[in-house]
């Protein structure tokens, strides 16, 4: 483990995204206000101790919001990358596995995704199914598909050639054994990387989305819609389209660092 | 006497005084107005969308009769009308020496052929029913016209001075969509798709005096922080209608601009499906009706411009009723009314709110919280344009939803059962149908009222607040409107003071 | 050669055409009727079906498809229900705006991005490096919209240099257009700004490592000549390539900032269209989009080719 904390990147990595995992938490069982209730009496007030972030133009918290807020997009985060992680693997394997159609199929199909500029896609997708947090997490979740699936099956490609996985066939190992105890293990280092680093940049996808509109609704928090809504008071109330911001950036800024350093630590090799 | 002397000298020199004051129009100048949405074409005959009419009615296009700032009827293109004791037959005397932009004479003829398009549904007027009661259009001589009429109908001459009713030009009508012709003070220059539209004074409108102004330029700009920004860069002189209300307020504070927050025809209402449980229950909408909380909702929702109203009429518009004590603002009465009901835990709903409206998405969260505290529990869906037609007002896939309902004399809508509020209601239909027929003022004022009522008494709908017309212009624009009974951003009379 | 391109030609193709297809399709289920839309919520049912009628959706989906991508081979595509005008015209009139942002955001990135990189890269581990590489991990921290609104409150709403969105028109006012475009690049270019230099940095330390850059500096040449003269070059391919890839993705991803700013470019036309249910503009819009990010990928794969043989082998 000390190894691990040597490496500046993760070092700071762990800190700040521990900050939001915690105020993540935290909002599940308590915040200073509802982060729903509005109070006509307290409109667009400034940064005080009463209210250390301020209050939007509702009369609502605005550290309450951006601790569920927190919470929203740890959850986003966790869920797209489960599903494009989810998908790829398997999809990866198969086109290793599969034979030669099946792999030039499938990297057909994420060619086809990758050729789709992201933002008009998941604009695409949520105008079908309508805006909501769970379109929204879908809309990004399919976009990691092909980042995942390409990257398993290079790193299984690698593995599959090694001495030890024939060494394992000579012994009679089945196929699918082979895959789960040689191969996952031996690929699981350049996943876990990606997977941080994927992290982050779903949270930044979902903000952007939200911003649109297209993602958490109303009156949930979500640092992307706050950042909308704060826009058009810019002038009376910069409060409002700061700290949402600083949110975001702290949190990408975190997880990518820990991918950083995680990649620095497990595969020296990519430096 | 000494006294009607002195009093009469008094009156004379603030005449004299204020005269003084009021200094007289100045010709000339570009206009340059924002208006937030671009149309979807130019010509207000083929559809609904409010964004033509604000920047081609009265002053490209005009019709027989216009609307006055105050919500009364003027001659437009007729001089005036007559209207037969049995309320069946209209005689327009259309004025005389009126061209179109193109030379054409506007006639009798003319009038005739536009009212006849119009009926026909081929050609897609989004308001077929205005014409379809015409029996006959006749036009004895070049300057007359006399419409027959299948039934009494109080407001044709209300529907006659709406964007659908506007005369177009017979010859070279075909390009209207992108290249209108009208008979108004201002003729089409072009339109650059996506950012404006330009039009210049026409020398021969028929008012020699008007307009003052040499060039009129429209600018479709959507963002609120944009459309201050350009007000305040320069780049454009009003904001017919400003999106952020918060920004109203802050440029009323800045002495280089001036607000106008007056009235319009349109309602902001929370729209309840009445066949929906449990809003098919008149005591659980009434319960709605009293935990909401509507002067807190103008100042939430729209910094405090907008007046509550407790009906679907708005104040701007003749024969309006105060109903906003029907409901006073009474958590406690709520609660009893939604135990009286059966829900004495409340319960939970759906409001589906239209994404392009920011009046009404806020609203919709403004009112969630407001319900959550008499125990009903809203969950918001925000829905695109293009589903909240398809779902809400066509299929009546829902149970509440918000929406502001732009135009006037349109509370025939309670009368239609298969409307999207689904509400049925013989006593509405006869007191509308008498208010129609009614032969005169005193009647229409009777039974308008009468329909007014009756709607407030279901409470059919959540009754909001009638939208404010928000506009912010340079302090030296003269002649702007300040309310809006109509829809319409009408620069014939504009002139920049020096 | 030839094969790999023919080849290559054969797979674009099949990517647009599935593409197109998608997109149809997509089109083709999202609810909310056009016709609706265009004539309001008040139309009656007949003066509905003679729109639908005349817009063509009452005919079944390939015929719809078919005749769609007939108007596009026949080079006259699809006309805007919302505009009234070609979508092709429209695309290139929406262009004029997207097109300069790209291309200013891009020049801003490389302009600050080179010299940083190999600023980085010639003091490797040192704290000048931990400084620049410490900038770019902000850089891709911060949302570029949130970049934009945070420059909007500086510069229009705080100093009012810049106005604060809104797009006057190159016709009308050439300087004020491109103080309009300023901003918005600004905030595209800095966010690229962190990728390239930290692409042109890892590049560039791996071109020095290199024998030939070992050789070149055994002979004794200065680190100047070695760094400018021999190694940049061969440092520039792989950012010369993201930069392609980038400035497809700039057309088609400038949607949100386009947005922020009320630019009325490419992105922000496809996004109202979809709202206005304009599909013509919609489906064309985004073949153009995908077409841009496809060929320039192209592109890329090829000049590629064209340099590394191994590549070609690769592709049999």
């Amino acid at each position: 483990m000390r190894r691990y904390f040597k490496n500046l990147n993760f070092s700071i990595g762990v800190v700040l995204s521990t900050v939001v995992l915690a105020m993540a938490l935290v909002s599940l069982f308590w915040t200073p206000y509802g982060p729903n209730t509005m109070d006509a009496h307290h409109r667009m007030e400034a940064p005080s101790m009463v209210h250390p972030l301020g209050t939007d133009q509702y009369g609502r918290d605005l550290l309450s919001r951006v601790m569920v807020g927190a919470l929203n997009s740890i959850i986003v985060g966790l869920i797209t990358v489960a599903i494009g992680m989810g998908a790829g693997v398997i999809l990866g394997l198969i086109s290793v596995w599969g034979g030669r159609l099946t792999d030039e199929a499938i990297m057909r199909f994420s060619d086809l995704l990758f050729g789709f500029p992201a933002v008009l896609s998941a604009i695409l997708i949520t105008a079908v199914l309508g805006p909501s947090a769970v379109n929204a997490m879908l809309a990004i979740g399919i976009f990691y598909i092909p980042v995942f699936a390409r990257l398993t099956r290079a790193s299984a490609l690698t593995v599959k050639g090694l001495d030890y996985i024939a060494a394992a066939r000579a012994a009679g190992q089945a196929e699918v054994t082979i895959i789960r105890r040689h191969v996952l293990p031996n690929i699981l280092s350049p996943l876990i990387i990606q997977a941080t680093i994927q992290f982050a940049v779903a949270i930044l996808a979902e903000a952007s989305l939200s911003y649109l509109g297209l993602g958490a609704q109303p009156p949930h928090p979500s640092w992307g819609r706050m950042l909308n809504e704060a826009q058009t008071f810019m002038a009376l109330t910069p409060w409002m389209a700061v700290f949402p911001g600083m949110a975001i950036a702290w949190t990408v800024l975190g997880f990518n660092l820990l991918g950083d350093g995680l990649r620095d630590i497990l595969d020296p090799r990519l430096r | 006497m000494k006294y009607a002397l002195c009093a009469l000298v008094l009156i004379l020199s603030l005449v004299v005084v204020s005269s003084a004051f009021a200094q007289a129009p100045i010709k000339g100048g570009t206009l340059t107005v924002c208006q937030p949405a671009e149309p979807p074409g130019l010509d207000p005959t083929t559809h609904t969308a409010a964004a033509i009419d604000r920047v081609v009615y009265a002053n490209i296009y005009e019709g027989l009769v216009k609307v006055d700032s105050g919500g009364g009827f003027l001659p437009g293109l007729a001089n005036g009308w007559n209207i037969s004791a049995d309320g069946l037959v209209y005689t327009f005397n259309l004025r005389k020496g009126v061209t179109f932009h193109n030379g054409e004479p506007f006639d009798a003829a003319v009038a005739k052929w536009n009212l006849e398009q119009a009926a026909l549904p081929e050609n897609g007027n989004p308001h077929p029913e205005y014409f379809n009661g015409i029996a006959t259009v006749d036009a004895p001589d070049s300057h007359t016209l006399v419409i027959r009429l299948d039934a009494v109908d109080a407001l044709f001459i209300a529907h006659m001075a709406e964007g659908d009713a506007v005369m177009r030009p017979m010859k070279s009508d075909a390009d209207a969509k992108s290249n209108p012709i009208g008979t108004g003070p201002f003729k089409f220059v072009k339109w650059e798709r996506g950012d404006r539209v330009e039009m210049v004074r026409f020398d021969g409108y028929w008012n020699p005096f008007l307009p003052y102004l040499d060039r009129v330029v429209f600018r479709f700009i959507s963002d609120p922080a944009a459309q201050v920004a350009a007000l305040k860069a320069g780049d454009i002189d009003v904001i017919g209608s400003i999106a952020a209300p918060e920004s109203a307020m802050m440029l009323e504070k800045d002495l280089r601009f001036k607000v106008y927050a007056g009235t319009t025809t349109g309602e902001v209402i929370m729209s309840t499906n009445n066949l929906a449980a449990p809003f098919d229950n008149r005591m659980v909408r009434r319960a709605m009706a009293h935990a909401i909380d509507r002067q807190a909702v103008v100042d939430l929702v729209m910094f405090g411009y907008g007046t509550p109203i407790g009906s679907h009429w708005s104040p701007s518009t003749p024969y309006y009723k105060d109903l906003t004590g029907r409901y006073p603002y009474d958590p406690e009465t709520a609660r009893a009314l939604l135990k009286e009901a059966g829900y004495p835990n409340g319960f939970s709903a759906t409001i589906k709110l239209p994404a392009i409206y920011s009046y009404s998405r806020r609203a919709g969260e403004v009112i969630a919280d407001m319900l959550s505290r008499v125990g009903i529990d809203l969950t918001i869906e925000i829905v695109e344009w293009g589903q909240w037609i398809d779902r809400i007002f066509k299929k009546k896939e829902y149970q509440l939803t918000m929406i502001g309902h732009v135009e006037a004399w349109d509370i025939g809508i309670y009368a239609k059962p298969d409307y999207y509020f689904q509400y049925d209601s013989q006593a509405f239909r006869d007191a509308y149908a008498n208010a129609l027929k009614a032969p005169d003022e005193a009647g229409k004022a009777k039974w308008f009222g009468r329909c007014q009522e009756i709607i407030a008494d279901d409470a059919v709908n959540g009754f909001l607040f009638s939208a404010p017309s928000l506009a912010v212009m340079k302090a030296n624009v003269m002649g702007w409107w300040e309310n809006y009974p109509t829809i319409a951003l009408d620069c014939t009379a504009v002139w920049w003071k020096q | 050669m030839t094969r790999y391109l023919i080849k290559k030609m054969v797979s674009l193709a099949a990517v647009l055409f599935l593409v197109s297809l998608t997109v149809f399709s997509v089109l083709f289920v999202l609810p909310g009727d056009p016709a609706q839309i265009i004539l309001g919520i008040n139309a009656s049912p007949e003066t509905l079906a003679a729109l639908r009628a005349r817009l063509g959706l009452d005919q079944p989906f390939w015929a719809q498809y078919n005749s769609w991508i007939g108007s596009l081979l026949q080079g006259t595509g699809g006309h805007s229900i919302t505009y009234d005008m070609a979508v092709f015209e429209l695309i290139g009139s929406r262009l004029a705006v997207t097109g300069p942002l790209a291309i200013m955001a891009m020049a801003l990135a490389v302009v600050l991005a080179l010299p940083l990189g190999i600023f980085a890269a010639r003091h490797q581990n040192r704290p000048a490096d931990a400084a620049v590489m410490a900038g770019t991990q902000l850089g891709l921290a911060v949302p570029e919209f949130w970049l934009g609104i945070l420059l909007m409150l500086l510069f229009s709403v705080h100093w009012g240099i810049f106005s604060a969105g809104g797009f006057p028109g190159w016709d009308e006012d050439v300087w004020g257009s491109l103080k309009a475009l300023f901003l918005p690049a600004l905030a595209l270019g800095l966010i690229r700004t962190a990728i390239l230099t930290r692409l042109t940095r890892s590049s560039m330390l791996e071109v020095l490592r290199e024998d030939y850059v070992r050789t070149a500096r055994a002979k004794g040449l200065r680190e100047r000549t070695v760094v400018y003269g021999h190694a940049l070059k061969n440092a520039l391919i792989p950012v010369l390539t993201i930069l392609g890839l980038q400035m497809g993705q700039l057309l088609a991803g400038a949607i949100i900032i386009e947005n922020v700013f009320s630019l009325p470019g490419l992105g922000r036309l496809v996004f109202q269209a979809i709202g206005q249910r304009d599909l013509p503009v919609v489906r064309e819009v985004v073949l153009f989009m995908a077409a841009a990010v496809v060929v320039v990928n192209f592109l890329v794969d090829l000049s590629y080719a064209a340099v590394d043989p191994r590549i070609r082998l690769d592709g049999q």
